[in-house]
């Protein structure tokens, strides 16, 4: 019978390769059984009519094949998604706020200069740029949330019986907020992405009413691209790690010590280096004070590890 | 008539929830001796437990992959069909499941009383 040809096949349309061609032989026998029940029971040969009514009993084919695959498959499960949410619309609003920004300084500074109006193809090159940058922002954040998941299925299958001793005091300095966690990872993504990719974005500014593109950071500064880069691969990690724990431990404690010293190592380099900015005397200074910062954060964060060792 | 219809559907979700489970064991209690799922479909209906075919086939599988159950395929009157029976493991957690089922049945029945 044509219709259930047609049916079985749309069936294992949505089944996996392994499976298909033993479902589908298994289906076709059986709801070939049920049109020979049916037209028994109606006194008549099979017929089409007949195979309908069949095969609309069984379903739709897509929650028919649903039902084959095996069940609780989240690409981001239930646990990660309120986060998950939540990182999708903080990079909708970043990017958003990103792109009427450069939306407006697209037509502000192709009008500048151009009698005849703004120039259009340089406002369409800016929305086509912003574009991909929503949709690279998207896939990203998607893809980090779907790796999250995929370790703590795994963390989850080995790890030992819960019991109430695993519960943590009501005020652990250990816990981590989700929320804040995703917000970090999202900074260190978006940053690299900016001096990575986009440069020149970095030094974007309205100066006497014109919009200027012209690099924040000298040539120079790309041969500390490469120590800069492991930095934030390892904060991500770091944080990919945290997050997938659900809380600080001793070893990430150490670690994120031991990644803050590496970052003051950065920064001291870069103070000490050739001019790398523009403004360069000003941009240093504020960076000595980060260094200072960086310097207090990690003498107390290696403090809090002795004081819990003891 | 809203609040029917919202009643009928909650009534059909909270009965489906307690059916899935006892589908595993009927099917299971059914499958000492090998059917195929026709066969099977028309043994749970003739005890008074209907179960559309859609839900039932695909739970075959499952079973199966969980290692409940095991099949083979024969060929009878020129059509391919495919025998389930349960497997070693399969019977032993029918056997597990029936006693936690009468217990719970005897617990039902006096809170219900």
């Amino acid at each position: 019978m044509e219709v259930i040809d047609r049916y079985v096949h749309e069936i294992g349309e949505h089944l996996p390769w392994n499976l298909r061609a033993d479902v589908e032989a298994e289906l076709r026998s059986l709801l070939q059984d049920s049109l020979e029940e049916r037209a028994r029971a109606a006194e008549r040969p099979p017929d089409p009519l007949l195979a309908e009514a069949v095969i609309r009993d069984f379903g739709a084919p897509e929650e028919v094949a649903k039902r084959y695959l095996p069940q609780d498959q989240y690409l981001i499960g239930p646990r990660l998604f309120p986060a998950y949410q939540l990182a999708v619309k903080i990079a909708v609003i970043v990017v958003a706020a990103a792109s009427g920004g450069l939306f407006i300084a697209a037509i502000v500074g192709s009008a500048v200069g151009n009698r005849e109006g703004p120039d259009l193809l340089a406002v369409a090159h800016t929305i086509w740029r912003v574009a991909m940058g929503v949709f690279f922002n998207l896939a990203l954040v998607t893809l980090v949330f779907a790796i999250i998941e995929r370790v703590q299925a795994r963390r989850e299958a080995t790890a030992p019986e819960w019991s109430p001793a695993m519960l943590p005091p009501v005020k652990d300095p250990d816990r981590t907020s989700q929320a804040g966690m995703v917000l970090q990872m999202y900074m260190i993504l978006a940053f690299a992405v900016l001096f990575n990719f986009y440069p020149e974005w970095v030094g974007m500014a309205f100066v006497n009413g014109r919009v200027h593109l012209t690099s924040f950071l000298k040539p120079a500064f790309a041969t500390y691209m490469p120590l800069v880069n492991t930095f934030w691969a390892l904060d991500f990690a770091l944080h990919l790690t945290v997050l997938s724990q659900g809380r600080w431990r001793r070893e990430t404690r150490a670690a994120e010590l031991a990644l803050g010293l590496y970052g003051a190592v950065i920064l001291y380099l870069v103070i000490t280096g050739p001019p790398l900015f523009m403004f360069d005397f000003r941009v240093k200074a504020i960076l000595k004070g980060v260094l200072a910062l960086v310097l207090m954060g990690s003498a107390s964060r290696l403090y809090f590890l002795l004081r819990r060792r003891a | 008539m809203v609040q029917a219809t919202r009643r009928d559907s909650l009534r059909e979700n909270l009965g489906l929830e307690f059916r899935r489970g006892a589908l595993v064991l009927a099917v299971l209690s059914q499958l000492r001796q090998e059917q195929y799922g026709y066969s099977l479909k028309k043994a749970l209906a003739e005890r008074g437990l209907e179960i559309d075919e859609g839900t039932l086939y695909p739970l075959l599988r499952r079973l199966e992959a969980q290692g409940l159950l095991r099949s083979r395929w024969s060929l009878e009157d020129g059509r391919p069909r495919r025998y389930y029976r349960t497997s070693a493991l399969g019977e032993a957690m029918q056997g597990d499941l029936a006693a936690d089922w009468l217990s719970l049945a005897r617990a039902m029945e006096r809170l219900l009383r």
